[in-house]
């Protein structure tokens, strides 16, 4: 009984200790716009939105260990249900939109996962950045999505960043607090247990299949709802734009720069990514990407777990034990 | 005449897919001796390509001859990149695929912004005495160059194919199929491994500098030639060599019947249908034997 009073209060403390830390963080967030300037406001929003993605596809790749190559898939759904949406003149209010563009993208997940799930590892990488590719030439050459012209979404006037950064705030805290609790309950350890042993997931009694079909729709809707979040704040969608390489591979950067598979990882990735590549765009003009890739390589050899991962030793993919586990499997 | 256009049609296709096959073929070499997909392997292509470029433009060396100079180059390179970078980032056998795509993404971006800086972005290509001369051989006309792309592909191939016969080239064959048995025998993996990484940038290089001879050239489209060299490896069956070289052509090929059928806008999206169609249904791409189960 008193052990488990003393568990009670340790589990309050902690819990205490994060809500703590969510009020820090919504409290240093809120007067952003009335302080800094309008660019720090506008890169402090694209900030957030790499957040909120990288903590979305964390839990595919962190959680689950599926690597894809072609989360913009998912982005550009989402950016594309609010363009079509808004051009089509079928609905304007912004937040339903937006939510649609995030349902749409996890039910196309819903659609692939079967086909796609089956495949692993590389293969499966390969085959989401082919879906990518799909889409972007399908987009661009379709009259219904205006070709190559892309999408412009009327911006309301007079234009004010205000509402763009608030929106995203509450988008980023939502998919944070969701990815924490979703981390946290059964659901997380099922996707753990996937990862680190397929087999042994499969013996306990998890459909092993269901649930990480179930991880992707979850990181499809996250990244989708960003997309639709981003077609209003860059108020122009564009194929290249949206399914483009950059946006999927700079998702994987974040996450594994922070720490796959911690909640605190890909938040300190994305912080530390973008930030850089503001500084490089700020010092070096062509080429601004170089100072980014210097210190990718070189904090990865340092680190090779992530920031986060390698400083609270929270590195599920280089964990010793399961290596030696999968070894002995492999031997005998 | 239709006989002599579908003749032309076939000959260009062979020419864009003997860069592809070259560019797979150091892919696939490599992922299969070392378990790496090398991200940057498309831009170590373009570097080649931009080497020759300026050997073209400040020395007047003939693209050809450069390549007998950017070849041990990046050679030299592919090794240093392997051992300096590569090597320490995916020396934990069970972070190692993973490992591996951020840091040949991270050497893939450095690579082409510094191509940004040294030769900006604008286009170029590789312009020589004989880039507009053409020869007829049955009322089929071929461009000089592309004649020159298809002899250098097949001169490389056949290079290629003697020296996985060699020693050398039966120790990365044997790590390809079972790397434990292969370091049990005596292979000295690290030598190895450098080894196979220089020569597949040196392919890559000729590749790349085979593309910038009919194509253009600019830092971006490094990883566009990755994207397509990552799927002709698929296609051909990963580990492949023989494979990843067939399978270029016909990527090719089909490109280019699709194009001279429906029209250029939908050549990429050949690519990729291919490239998903063959992971649903058949992942292990036209080779019969297994080289790789999915893991």
């Amino acid at each position: 009984m008193h052990c488990v009073q003393m568990k009670r209060g340790m589990w309050s403390k902690l819990r205490n200790f994060k809500f703590s830390c969510y009020i820090i963080a919504i409290l240093c967030t809120i007067p952003v716009p009335y302080i800094a300037s309008s660019g720090i406001t506008a890169i402090t929003v694209l900030l957030l939105m790499y957040v909120s993605m990288s903590v979305s596809y964390n839990l595919l790749a962190g959680y689950l260990g599926d690597l894809s190559f072609g989360h913009a898939t998912f982005f550009g759904i989402g950016a594309y249900t609010v363009a079509l949406l808004t051009h089509y003149q079928v609905c304007y209010f912004q937040p339903v939109n937006i939510l649609f563009g995030g349902i749409l993208a996890m039910g196309f997940a819903a659609v692939i996962g079967y086909p796609f799930l089956r495949l692993k590892g590389l293969y499966f990488a390969i085959g989401t950045l082919g879906l990518s590719q799909i889409f972007r030439v399908l987009f661009k050459n379709s009259d219904f999505t205006l070709r190559s012209h892309g999408i412009n979404i009327p911006v309301p006037l007079p234009y004010s960043i205000h509402p763009y950064y608030y929106a995203i705030v509450a988008l980023t805290f939502g998919i944070i607090v969701a990815a924490d609790r979703i981390v946290n309950s059964r659901l997380g350890l099922a996707f753990v247990s996937i990862r680190d042993d397929p087999d042994a997931a499969r013996m306990v009694g998890i459909n092993v299949t269901a649930y990480r079909i179930l991880g992707f729709c979850i990181s499809a809707l996250g990244v989708g709802i960003v997309g639709g979040f981003f077609a209003y704040f860059n108020s122009y969608v564009h194929p290249e734009g949206v399914f483009s390489l950059d946006i999927s591979f700079e998702m994987l950067l974040m996450v594994f720069f922070g720490g796959a598979g911690t909640i605190l990882g890909p938040i300190v990735g994305a912080v530390i990514v973008l930030l850089v590549e503001e500084i490089g765009r700020a010092f070096i003009r062509q080429g601004y990407l170089l100072l980014l890739s210097l210190m990718l390589m070189v904090v990865f050899l340092v680190m090779p777990g992530g920031v986060v991962g390698t400083l609270t030793k929270q590195t599920p993919f280089i964990n010793p034990l399961a290596q030696l586990r999968r070894k002995r499997v492999g031997s005998a | 005449m239709a006989w002599e256009i579908i003749a032309e049609v076939i000959v260009r296709a062979l020419v864009e897919g003997a860069a592809y096959s070259l560019l797979a073929v150091g892919l696939t070499l490599i992922f299969g001796a070392m378990r790496v997909l090398n991200i940057a392997h498309g831009d170590l292509a373009v570097l080649g390509a931009y080497i020759c470029y300026w050997l073209l433009v400040i020395f007047h060396i003939d693209v050809f001859i450069g390549l007998l100079f950017v070849v041990p180059l990046m050679f030299l390179i592919g090794w240093g990149v392997q051992k300096f970078i590569i090597n320490p980032a995916v020396s934990i056998p069970q972070f190692q695929v993973q490992a591996s795509y951020i840091i040949t993404y991270g050497l893939a971006l450095f690579i082409s912004n510094q191509e940004l800086i040294a030769w900006t972005a604008d286009y170029r290509s590789l312009t020589v005495a004989y880039s507009y001369l053409s020869i007829s051989v049955l009322g089929v006309t071929i461009n000089a160059p592309r004649l020159a792309v298809l002899s250098v592909t097949v001169i490389v191939s056949a290079l290629y194919m003697l020296f996985l016969r060699t020693r050398l080239g039966r120790a990365i064959r044997a790590c390809t199929q079972d790397r434990e048995a292969a370091l049990l025998m005596g292979i000295n993996f690290n030598k190895l491994a450098g080894f196979t990484f220089g020569i597949s940038a040196a392919t890559a290089a000729v590749g790349g500098m085979l593309f910038a001879l009919t194509y253009t050239l600019y830092p971006a489209v490094g990883l566009q030639l990755t994207i397509k060299a990552v799927t002709v490896m698929i296609f051909g069956g990963i580990g492949s060599v023989g494979g990843a070289l067939a399978a270029g052509l016909l990527l090719g090929i089909t490109e280019a019947l699709v194009t001279f059928v429906v029209g250029a806008t939908y050549k990429d999206l050949v690519a990729f249908m291919l490239l998903v169609i063959i992971l649903l249904i058949r992942p292990t791409g036209i080779v019969r034997k297994e080289f790789f189960l999915p893991k």
